[in-house]
């Protein structure tokens, strides 16, 4: 079964974009607890911890299909295709930006984890919100361009 | 001590220095392919060595940190720290993204 999906390229692609919609979702709902003011502590770590551990299974899976796959197959039909610039400008700018959503989704896991009312006093929780939106923002982001280097694979096979 | 709110700033800060130093080491590989080639051979790969960079890096800092840290965090310093962290996310995502456009249209 792990070998199937190893060597399963949509399989691979398919569990890489679902796992960063998990970590995406689980941070709007981290966000609707926040905004309204939930003082259920047990949504709030499992929201903000499903964000981690989403992002965190996307990098992974992500990784091994980029270093795999992409380079040696994907890669050269984009950079032939009709639109070489889906890897030049979305690919290596997505392939990075990447790197910074962990670290992202781990300083929110544990900021949220802080006492709702003090976090309310100390003006906390604005920086929080932005933090959050901000992040689930440049995930999306990164879906985006996610689905142009796509569509740039699709087309170069076309073209080719 | 609050040993979460220490936690708190001290993951804000790591993950600011590592978000910074990830996006120098991106654009500063591209303009020196000997760097590039230094990075590629530590790993097999270079974007695979900047991720163990981060992977390492980010908790290494954050425990450093964490154990460093003496005294009280305040919420003031803590709300300082995330708003360089949003700052760092977005200058970070803008220049790695600008760069990698820029590069391309060049």
């Amino acid at each position: 079964m792990i070998g199937f999906i190893l060597q399963s390229k949509p399989v691979l692609v398919g569990l890489h974009l679902g796992s960063a919609i998990l970590g995406i979702d689980a941070l709007l709902w981290l966000l609707g607890e926040m905004i309204g003011r939930s003082a259920h502590k047990g949504r709030i770590l499992v929201s903000a911890l499903l964000g981690v551990l989403g992002f965190a299974a996307s990098w992974l899976i992500g990784g091994y299909y980029y270093i795999k796959f992409y380079g040696p197959v994907v890669k050269p039909i984009i950079k032939a295709g009709s639109a070489p610039w889906a890897h030049a400008i979305a690919m290596e700018a997505k392939e990075h930006i990447f790197l910074f959503i962990l670290p992202l989704a781990v300083t929110i896991l544990f900021v949220s984890l802080l006492d709702q009312q003090k976090l309310e006093l100390a003006g906390l929780r604005k920086p929080l919100l932005i933090l959050i939106g901000l992040t689930t923002a440049i995930a999306l982001g990164l879906g985006l361009l996610g689905f142009i280097i796509s569509s740039a694979a699709r087309w170069g096979i076309i073209t080719l | 001590m609050n040993k979460l709110q220490k936690l708190s700033f001290a993951s804000a800060v790591s993950a600011s220095i590592i978000i910074a130093a990830t996006a120098i080491i991106t654009i500063w590989a591209e303009l020196s392919p000997a760097f590039k080639d230094g990075l590629k051979n530590l790993t097999g790969h270079h974007w695979l060595t900047k991720s163990v960079f981060v992977l390492i890096g980010f908790p290494l800092l954050l425990a450093v940190l964490y154990g460093l840290l003496r005294r009280e965090i305040s919420y003031s310093a803590l709300h300082k720290s995330l708003w360089v962290l949003i700052w760092t996310a977005v200058i970070g995502s803008a220049a790695v993204l600008g760069f990698f456009a820029w590069h391309y249209l060049l």
